[in-house]
């Protein structure tokens, strides 16, 4: 391995957005200063210091607001601190916005060029890497029609390769690559990994915290400004998952708890008491597979509660405490990846009704649907609903869902005269989040596939 | 302080001759992409103005010849340096704005925007000459070494809008109302500055202050060029005049942008 050699070094920095009542006070401060100030001040980052060396790949996490562009923007150069210095060392491409500078009336190769001439290429240089990067935009004949008539995907395609072709020393990538298909995603990530490889430092902002755990050596958590943690990517998502679905109220209290943490700025992967013999500062190598107990140490998290409960107008039924049991029946919502549990809740009836069905759902982040059940009362063998009653449902399942969070659908539908209808129904009424070791192989959503067993043949 | 700081940005844009070529190569490009006539639209805009001038001041108001050349070559030979001076300053103040998206998102050297502008509108200020030049050839004007001169008022041209394009452009970031202020100024300019009126027509007095006036050392010049064959040297407190009053232009503009450009992204 090279000797590590530090690429970004940032000290003591702070960007303050200075806010004008009027803009001509901004142009008579600069040239003028006078006692007077005339600008309400927002700390878009605060006193941070970090560094970070060749080869290393940081993920940045935050967030709305946080700060995250910001930085990436001083890094980049294009602003400036106001206080504080930034020493950046190499050939930086930055993707904040891809396809900026593209003129939707020419056409792809002549975009292709200007961009090439921004980014620092001479028309020769560009020449000898125009196939390359048509190749990996893999656009086909579009490239000589104008970019106004590509599709969003073909015109991130395009711009991403452009940048891409300057073999940057250091890429910094700011959730461009959330669009894009899969394939192209693949392809993106592909590529990350050879500029990796070659020793390339790579810093990148993204909502998709299991990118960061995937790709990343190493994270950094904002907030408001402020770097609150760094460290092992897994601890750092974690933490950061966690105060996002955490309610307002809370959330101040967790910033204080990571504020005091020992080691806050290079967390270790395991969350025990921090040993003596770590030296602080230094960049942690990833370590060997945890035990489970790695993450939290609970399984129950209480602020891992959903924010944005959907109620549907409630026509006879309440749906009362929704719920995750291991099989001991304890309450969780931290599950183990292979395990049993059962999503329970009690169902209050307040008219009486022949035949109802109880629904539920897990779906994931986004939405997709993963699984789903809706049982007919009389095979569950609970009869004819009588006004007043409560019953309480269990639906086992085996966790068999990749490490992620997920969200929860609980539906009681009933039947009368005319037809079907919801009596009760909410939507992302409970979450839980599901770790696993060893699990690097599964690449989609469940892990129903084991490894592979090879042998000669 | 300021000249050293002049000439680092100076170097910086030298460095930056191939983005600005191809930028401006661009520029031209963009006014015509997708026209069906395309760069002939170049060729027909200022034919259309001189023939409106020329219907205007000869057919109409009957306007007598200058001296020995016809109204409307006297008159092209002044419009010629003030149309790429207005232009080059207009499409320049608007230039930081419109192109934000650089400006913020890359690392982009924003200071070539209005040296881009220059370039390109040295394309169309070449079709104006073209366009003179077969004026002269069609009444009969002799074309002598003399001619050349103009390459020096031309430099001398671009120094001066350069700088005022600097100014105006960084300022018009922070506060858009530069834009209006400055095609008002540009307005009255037109009709201030002895482009199609003679400054003969004035008082003496008068025309002492209207020389204060740099670009009117620059319609002159084109006209001595192209005219009347008077080397510049003939005017030299004019000649000092003018560069002193140049270099303020070309030092503060450049000083401004400089002074302005850290703060292009936070409020673009």
């Amino acid at each position: 391995m090279k000797k590590e050699k530090t690429v970004i070094k940032i000290d003591n920095l702070t960007k303050e957005y200075r806010l004008y009542d009027k803009p001509i006070y901004r142009i008579v401060e600069t040239f003028f200063s006078s006692g007077k100030t005339y600008y309400q001040s927002f700390m878009a980052l605060d006193n941070i210091s970090l560094e970070i060396q060749r080869g290393e790949t940081i993920g940045i996490v935050g967030r709305n607001g946080s700060g995250k562009s910001t930085l990436l923007q001083i890094i980049c150069g294009i602003i400036k601190p106001t206080k504080g210095s930034i020493v950046v060392d190499g050939r930086i491409s930055a993707l904040l916005e891809l396809g900026a500078g593209f003129n939707p009336e020419f056409t792809g190769r002549q975009n292709v060029y200007l961009n090439g001439s921004i980014l620092g290429l001479t028309q020769q240089e560009i020449d000898s890497r125009i196939d390359d990067i048509l190749s990996f935009a893999s656009i086909g004949d579009f490239i000589d029609q104008p970019v106004k008539s590509y599709s969003s995907g073909m015109f991130v395609r395009l711009a991403f390769s452009v940048a891409i072709s300057i073999e940057p020393e250091i890429l910094i990538v700011d959730e461009a690559l959330s669009v894009g298909d899969e394939a192209f995603q693949r392809k993106c990530f592909a590529k990350i990994n050879q500029i990796q490889e070659k020793g390339g430092t790579i810093l990148f902002v993204s909502h998709s915290t299991t990118s960061i755990v995937e790709l990343c050596s190493r994270a950094f958590m904002l907030d408001r400004g402020e770097l609150l943690i760094a460290g092992e990517p897994k601890q750092v998502v974690s933490r950061y998952q966690k105060m996002v679905y955490a309610p307002d109220d809370k959330v101040e209290a967790m910033k204080n708890e990571m504020r005091l943490l020992e080691n806050r700025f290079a967390l270790p992967l395991e969350d025990e008491e921090p040993r003596r013999e770590r030296v602080g500062g230094k960049r942690q190598e990833r370590q060997a597979p945890q035990s489970p107990s790695a993450e939290v140490s609970e399984h129950y998290d209480p602020h891992l509660v959903p924010v944005s409960i959907i109620e549907y107008e409630r026509k006879g039924g309440t749906i009362l405490n929704p719920r995750l049991e291991d099989e001991h029946g304890n309450l969780v919502n931290i599950l183990e990846n292979g395990k049993s549990y059962s999503y329970v809740y009690e169902v209050k009836f307040d008219r009486g009704i022949d035949k109802v069905k109880f629904g539920m759902l897990i779906k994931t982040i986004k939405g997709v649907e993963i699984c789903g059940c809706s049982a007919d009362s009389a095979k569950a063998g609970c009869g004819t609903i009588a006004e007043g009653r409560v019953v309480k449902v269990t639906f086992p399942f085996q966790c068999l869902f990749y490490p992620d969070v997920y969200f929860l659908n609980a539906g009681v539908l009933g039947e009368d005269s005319d037809g079907e209808f919801y009596l009760d129904r909410q939507i992302d009424i409970a979450m839980f989040r599901v770790r696993g070791d060893n699990l690097k192989h599964c690449t989609a959503l469940t892990t129903l596939v084991g490894f592979p067993e090879v042998t000669d043949e | 302080m300021i000249i050293k700081g002049f000439c680092r940005f100076l170097e910086l844009i030298l460095k930056q001759r191939y983005l600005i070529v191809s930028m401006a190569k661009r520029e031209i490009a963009e006014q015509y992409v997708g026209s069906f006539l395309g760069f002939i639209w170049t060729f027909i805009k200022p034919l259309v103005m001189i023939s409106v001038f020329w219907f205007v001041f000869s057919v109409g108001f009957k306007s007598k010849p200058m001296g020995d050349v016809p109204f409307v070559v006297w008159l092209t030979s002044g419009m010629a340096p003030w149309f790429f001076f207005s232009e080059t300053i207009m499409a320049s103040t608007g230039a930081v704005v419109g192109n934000a998206p650089l400006v913020k998102k890359t690392l982009f050297p924003s200071q070539i925007l209005p040296v881009v502008k220059l370039l390109s509108g040295l394309i169309t200020h070449a079709v104006f000459l073209s366009i003179l030049f077969a004026l002269l050839l069609l009444q009969g004007i002799s074309i002598g070494f003399h001619v050349v001169q103009f390459v020096y008022y031309l430099f001398c041209l671009s120094v001066l809008t350069l700088g005022f394009s600097w100014f105006c452009a960084s300022l018009n970031v922070f506060v858009r109302d530069v834009g209006q202020v400055v095609a008002l100024v540009l307005q009255v300019g037109f009709w201030g500055t002895p482009i199609f009126w003679d400054i003969n027509m004035m008082s003496p007095e008068l025309q002492q202050w209207l020389k204060l006036n740099p670009v009117y050392y620059i319609v002159q010049g084109y006209r001595e060029s192209f005219i009347y064959y008077v080397p510049f040297w003939h005017h030299k407190m004019y000649t000092v005049y003018f560069w002193a009053f140049t270099g303020v232009v070309i030092l503060c503009g450049a000083y401004v942008f400089r002074k302005l450009k850290p703060q292009f992204a936070d409020v673009l």
